[in-house]
């Protein structure tokens, strides 16, 4: 499993999901590995806020946040190069062409594992 | 009465009504001159003509002077005969000579002509009328092989060519409404494309306009072919009082309309004629069954060169029944996809929820796991929490309408527990709606409370009292404050745990992150005092 080199600032990952114990738990999984969260963003405009910020180095977004699909975010994070997965409670979702190719957990899923993933795709 | 013939006219005997004209007429001014004088072809073959009950014409000489009998008669109408008697057919059919013309003179150089339905346009009664024929124009030869005039035998086909083409239009709808029920295109586009294949190429529809009845007493024009639908008004109330279209008489009463129009700043298109329309039909579209409502109405011009009789009425109401068939089919569809696709949504949005929660049961597991020191410890709390968050599920599933209160929470959660000595408690506060996203999480905080006062707290000692009080504070938009206030108890001896247990992260992270509220907590001898606040309106 990927961690923290030593001598280097810390990796920072933004987890945008609504629900607390769910991005708790994710929040857990990163620790284990020396990642440092941001948030967890409870809404869109959060989670944009957060992006503007800067110095995220990955990010996990939940697709339906209250309600809202959080394509915008998505919008943020691929215009400012920042990898991120999509976590999701619906099976069959119609996703727009260009996010077809972003990897999809589905609920409930093993947090070790979408942090796992998420790793990978930050030191490429 | 019967004029006998003059001598040397046997010919004209018999011969019916035309016999009886002929024989009275007036031959002196005629290019023909006297009867008795005619040659014998043209005799024989007056006498054929009269005494035939196959509408006949005898057209004699280069001028093709006219002579016919009873049955053609009709064909003339009331503008041509009699005064067409004996005088050169291009007088009395001025209309149709550039067609028949050219005919006659084939005819006059031996060739017969053969037509078939042929559409002779022409003014029988006041009007130009569409009118067909089949008919034969055969050379008549005299006994030197000379041809010296033409023979016409005719029938008029009217009647055949409209009600063949009006069954023609009516099965074109038929199947073109079939094809457009596969189709999944709203009710507005698929009339619209509807009275686009009625009208096509149709002189029975020269326009048409449709009208969809809806609630509220009114009808709103949705579709219209072959006209400006601005010339009629987009929305009609069944109260109007001004109706010059027959719309509202036609929807009130079911029954058709036929109105006149002759407004001459504004003529109305007549389809393939160049005359304007002067009579329009509004017709009421009723469901199969009488005592469905009104669908809506049709508004149709009527074909210039036709008289509306009981055929083409017949005709235009079959045209309604077969629209207001496919307008209540595309509404049932309509009302089918709709329910469908609602089932569809609440299946995805179940499926949504039930994967969150289940994702929430699994966290809260693991929580749980990593601040118990023994599996029998895990198992209680778990199931302890696995309980208030299905107690949460239980009220959610209240349909939207009904409201869950704070106060309901409150005793949910302490009656659940039924191990403390509720004798102690004392609640009270107003009646208080919570927003849906705020019950999960409160239920789970309140029995972490409850659990704790049960396990360290003052309920847990003999003597110990619990005040759960509530209030709503307004700080520009509403706000719940919840206390939590244990009070004198002889506390047994507190356990702080090492890690943070998961209470605390529920009240002290769960709570403000997810309802944007606020907790404090004040640890103290007697017993823990916690409050708890956040906004009623969801911040999204």
């Amino acid at each position: 499993m990927m961690t923290a080199r030593p001598g280097q600032s810390p990796q920072r990952v933004l987890i945008v999901e609504d629900e607390f114990f769910i991005a708790d738990s994710l929040a857990a999984a990163f620790s284990i590995v020396g990642v440092e969260v941001i948030g967890p963003a409870y809404t869109i405009a959060q989670a944009l806020a957060f992006v503007k910020a800067g110095r995220i180095h990955g990010a996990i977004l939940d697709i339906n946040l209250r309600g809202e699909a959080a394509f915008s975010v998505a919008d943020a994070l691929s215009a400012n190069n920042i990898p991120f997965l999509f976590t999701t409670g619906y099976d069959v979702q119609q996703l727009d062409g260009k996010y077809q190719h972003i990897i999809r957990f589905e609920k409930p899923f093993d947090p070790a594992r979408v942090v796992a993933v998420l790793l990978k795709d930050m030191v490429r | 009465m019967s004029i006998g013939a003059p001598p040397r006219c046997g010919f004209l005997n018999g011969g019916g009504k035309m016999g009886a004209l002929m024989r009275a007429h007036d031959w002196s001014t005629s290019a023909l001159g006297e009867p008795e004088r005619w040659p014998e072809v043209l005799k024989s073959a007056v006498a054929t003509c009269l005494n035939s009950r196959f509408p006949m014409v005898v057209w004699w000489g280069p001028k093709l002077i006219m002579l016919y009998n009873d049955a053609w008669q009709p064909i003339l109408g009331e503008t041509k005969h009699p005064g067409g008697l004996g005088r050169p057919g291009a007088d009395s059919w001025p209309d149709t000579w550039p067609i028949v013309g050219k005919q006659f003179e084939n005819a006059l150089k031996g060739v017969a002509n053969w037509s078939e339905d042929l559409l002779l346009a022409s003014d029988r009664h006041g009007y130009i009328e569409e009118c067909y024929f089949t008919y034969s124009h055969s050379p008549l030869i005299d006994g030197n092989g000379v041809v010296v005039g033409v023979l016409t035998a005719v029938i008029e086909t009217t009647a055949r060519v409209l009600s063949e083409r009006r069954m023609r239009a009516l099965r074109d709808l038929s199947k073109a409404t079939i094809e457009a029920a596969t189709r999944v295109k709203s009710i507005e586009e698929t009339c619209q494309h509807l009275l686009g294949i009625l009208c096509s190429g149709n002189p029975d529809v020269p326009f048409i306009v449709q009208y969809l009845a809806e609630e509220g007493g009114c009808a709103r024009l949705i579709a219209s072919s072959h006209i400006n639908s601005d010339l009629f008004p987009s929305s009609i109330a069944f109260s109007d009082s001004n109706d010059p279209w027959g719309l509202v008489y036609a929807l009130t009463t079911r029954e058709p309309r036929v109105v006149d129009y002759s407004e001459p700043s504004l003529r109305l298109q007549g389809g393939q004629w160049p005359e304007s329309t002067t009579q329009l039909v509004a017709l009421p579209l009723i469901g199969k069954s009488p005592q469905t409502d009104i669908l809506g109405l049709l508004l149709v011009g009527v074909n210039s060169r036709l008289r509306l009789d009981e055929h083409y009425l017949d005709f235009l109401k079959l045209v309604a029944a077969e629209l207001a068939g496919s307008t209540s089919a595309l509404q049932s569809i309509e009302r089918d996809m709709r329910s469908v696709r609602a089932k569809e949504l609440l299946v995805r949005e179940l499926q949504h929820r039930t994967r969150n929660l289940l994702a929430i049961v699994q966290s809260i597991s693991e929580r749980t796991r990593s601040t118990c020191s023994s599996l029998e410890d895990y198992a209680r709390e778990f199931n302890g929490r696995l309980g208030a968050l299905s107690r949460a599920q239980g009220l959610l599933s209240r349909e939207e309408s009904k409201s869950i209160t704070i106060g309901e929470l409150v005793h949910i959660e302490l009656n659940a527990l039924a191990a403390g000595d509720l004798s102690r408690i004392t609640t009270g506060g107003p009646t208080v709606a919570l927003p849906r996203e705020a019950v999960q999480v409160l239920s789970l905080a309140l029995h972490e409370l409850a659990t704790n006062s049960i396990k360290h707290g003052v309920l847990n000692g003999t003597d110990g009292s619990l005040q759960i009080h509530w209030r709503t504070i307004e700080a520009g938009s509403p706000v719940l404050r919840l206390e939590w206030i244990e009070g004198r108890g002889t506390v047994a001896e507190r356990i702080m745990p090492k890690r943070q247990g998961f209470g605390r992260v529920l009240l002290e992270q769960a709570l403000p992150n997810q309802l944007g509220g606020e907790t404090h907590f004040d640890l103290r001898s007697e017993g823990l005092k916690c409050f708890l606040q956040f906004p009623l309106e969801s911040k999204k």
